[in-house]
């Protein structure tokens, strides 16, 4: 077994046995929940019986209205939160999958340097001015980068035919940083504080762009995507297990590689140009779903998704608030959480290592 | 720390054509279209009633053309502190959303305005400030003060050598109210203050300036001010030569030894930027006891200048304050 399974084993008999349909629909209700809770807080106090009032209206299909709480709440508090469930769902799935892909427990999306492209596609628009596709450029530009830096990461890293694992995260993290270098380049070049501000968005990220106009493309992407890896778990199980053990239960595991990760580049690209570089949360959220329902990929990444949505509900929840009225780049926050949670994964999968036989 | 040389006369200025000029009307109808940053036509086809704005310097337009009034909500207030002419005590009065920051999108919407203004370029407050997409949410348009900017990754912006960015701000926001007059009044009022210093500053030589909006540390690159920003404006305006005219970016990075090899003859401290390891006289201090700057003519001759950023950084009527008062330093024993 991987590594990953061996860590999220010994975690798991930890936790106990509580029945995966009730893990999953407790998680369910809580994102539900907690997007609503959240829609009412913010820095501006709305009462909680406002609140209630303009989401019932709109759920039973009443139009906007003229009401300052109804721009607050329904206008510009739900689709963030709603996007804040979307992107950190998108991540998570995504980190959950390049672990699996790349047989270590500390990748995540952005080891690959996808988030490393997109910052580079939204940057050059920023600082050249170049805007073809009106306001899709920027998410476009993003896009198109992370599909790039993918497509060198994927050329780079094949080795007689074959994606190494070792190869896929060696090259990741070379034009990854050559990306970086790229974007703070164009960072010190940047005119106006404004392009500096904006450049800092793509390195860190915020959710604070987010307008009903903005879900679409997220929501479509990581429900399809979300179902597809579902669809696609039992053979991210057999993946885990190694090249040689997938050949012996009929895997093509370079080829089922490519198609993971160009999942993958779908939902980092796509969640990347609504939201920005939002760290860690690719990286530590799958862990947690392996330590409620085990490395399961059917089981985990469902699981993954609600988790994910939870956590980047609630730590944009405290970007908003905790130093209020202004606001700290969500990706802060998720460092904070994150980087702890990194260094007690690593320390983990070294025990895992020793006790393993 | 700043010569309020002229304030009072453009203040008369202003009451006086304040009491006579135009008075924005709700019920004007003509439309009217001024171009954005983008260089984007906008149209407003009434007269904005609730504006707010995003930080002090847009609020100095504002007050300054008998707008005060129309602003339900301010943000970023503390260029305010530098104000020590008579409309002091009406910026004082501007309702205050956030002192310390640009107000986050939630509460400028809560304001219900139906124009957001902006001494920042293409609204790039930090991450949760409004901007355009989030102006559309809350039906307002949004009006910025606009600077030269790099039409690619390898050219850097057309340099800044005059006020004309705090002029066309100032003109665009006449327009939006109906009162293009008494914002072009007010303009030439700025403009003839400009300009006389311009014509005395040719006539001598031009010491070489480097700008600092920090103090340097050994081991690190030297920030200082490209040319396409306002402190690089004041300079050239004043007679001066910005000695690293030819970098690109608002903040750059240069390296010591450049300093060195250039040798500025004055050294400009923009004060007062958040990111400065220290504040206000405190940092021209730290300046002139910096070691990395102890070989330049500048600091052995004793010429460290300073202008606070609340004048000297972003388009805002002070500019003309800020430049007056580094002129007359500048030439206050010149080479």
């Amino acid at each position: 077994m991987s590594v990953t399974g061996a860590t999220a084993v010994r975690f798991r008999l930890r936790v106990g046995t509580v029945p995966y349909a009730v893990v999953l629909g407790v998680l369910s209700a809580a994102v539900l929940v907690s997007v609503v809770i959240a829609t009412g807080i913010g820095p501006v106090r709305v009462p909680a019986d406002e609140v209630t009032r303009v989401l019932v209206h709109h759920l039973i299909g009443g139009a906007d209205t003229a009401s300052t709480a109804d721009l607050i709440v329904w206008r510009l508090r739900l689709p963030r939160v709603l996007l804040g469930a979307l992107v950190g769902a998108g991540l998570a799935l995504a980190g959950a999958v390049v672990q699996s892909v790349v047989r270590n427990p500390v990748a995540d999306p952005y080891l690959l340097g996808l988030s490393s492209g997109a910052s580079v596609g939204a940057v050059l628009v920023i600082t050249t001015g170049v805007s073809m596709l009106g306001a899709l450029t920027l998410p476009v530009a993003a896009f198109a980068g992370a599909a790039g830096a993918i497509a060198v990461v994927l050329l780079l890293a094949r080795h007689r035919g074959r994606l190494l694992p070792l190869r896929l995260i060696l090259v990741g993290v070379a034009v990854g940083h050559l990306l970086g270098g790229f974007t703070s380049f164009l960072l010190t070049r940047a005119e106006t504080s404004s392009a500096q501000q904006q450049i800092i968005f793509w390195l860190l990220g915020a959710l604070s762009g987010a307008h009903w106009g903005l879900l679409g493309v997220p929501a479509v992407v990581v429900t399809a995507s979300c179902l597809l890896l579902v669809i696609r778990a039992r053979r991210l199980n057999v993946l885990v297990l190694g090249d040689e053990a997938a050949a012996a239960l009929g895997v093509d595991a370079s080829r089922l590689r490519r198609e993971l990760l160009l999942v993958t580049t779908l939902l980092v690209g796509t969640v990347v140009a609504v939201s920005g570089g939002i760290g860690f949360v690719g990286l530590i959220v799958a862990h947690l779903a392996r330590m409620l329902v085990g490395a399961d990929h059917r089981r985990m990444l469902p699981v993954t998704a609600a988790l994910g949505a939870l956590f980047l509900v609630w730590a944009d929840v405290a970007a908003r608030m905790l130093i209020s009225p202004t606001e700290l780049p969500i990706g802060i926050l998720t460092a904070f959480l994150g980087v702890p949670f990194f260094l007690l994964v690593m320390h983990a999968r070294g025990l895992a290592a020793e006790g393993a036989p | 720390m700043i010569r309020r040389v002229g304030t009072l006369a453009v203040c008369l200025a202003l009451a006086g054509c304040g009491a006579a000029g135009e008075a924005p009307s709700a019920d004007a109808v003509t439309a009217v279209t001024v171009k954005d940053c983008a260089g984007q036509d906008m149209t407003f086809t009434s007269v904005p009633q609730r504006v707010v704005v995003l930080d002090g310097y847009a609020a100095q337009s504002m007050v300054r053309l008998g707008l005060g009034d129309r602003v339900v909500g301010v943000g970023f207030t503390k260029p305010f502190s530098v104000e020590k002419g008579p409309i002091q005590a009406e910026l004082q009065r501007l309702p205050v959303l956030a002192a310390d920051s640009v107000p986050p999108t939630e509460i400028v919407a809560a304001q219900r305005p139906d124009l957001v203004l902006t001494a920042f370029a293409d609204f790039g407050g930090a991450p949760g400030s409004p901007k355009e997409a989030d102006l559309a949410t809350m039906d307002a348009q949004g009006l910025a003060a606009c600077t030269p900017t790099a039409t690619s990754p390898t050219e850097a912006a057309k340099p800044l050598t005059d006020l004309s960015p705090t002029y066309d701000f100032l003109r665009r926001i006449g327009q939006v109210f109906r009162i293009g007059n008494r914002a072009e009044q007010l303009i030439s009022e700025l403009r003839a203050r400009e300009q006389a210093v311009v014509a005395k500053a040719v006539a001598g030589p031009r010491p070489r300036v480097l700008i600092l909006p920090d103090n340097p540390v050994a081991g690190q690159p030297v920030p200082t001010s490209g040319p396409a920003t306002i402190a690089n404006a004041l300079v050239t305006a004043a007679g001066g030569t910005n000695v690293f005219a030819d970098t690109a970016g608002m903040h750059s990075q240069v390296s010591p030894e450049m300093v060195a090899e250039r040798d500025p003859q004055v050294i400009l401290v923009i004060t007062d930027y958040s990111f400065a390891k220290a504040k206000g006289q405190a940092l021209v201090d730290q300046v002139r006891a910096n070691p990395l700057l102890a070989g330049t003519t500048a600091v052995r001759t004793g010429r460290v200048l300073s202008a606070s950023q609340y004048v000297a950084a972003f388009p805002s009527p002070l500019n003309v304050d800020a430049l007056e008062q580094i002129a007359g330093d500048l030439r206050v024993d010149g080479p």
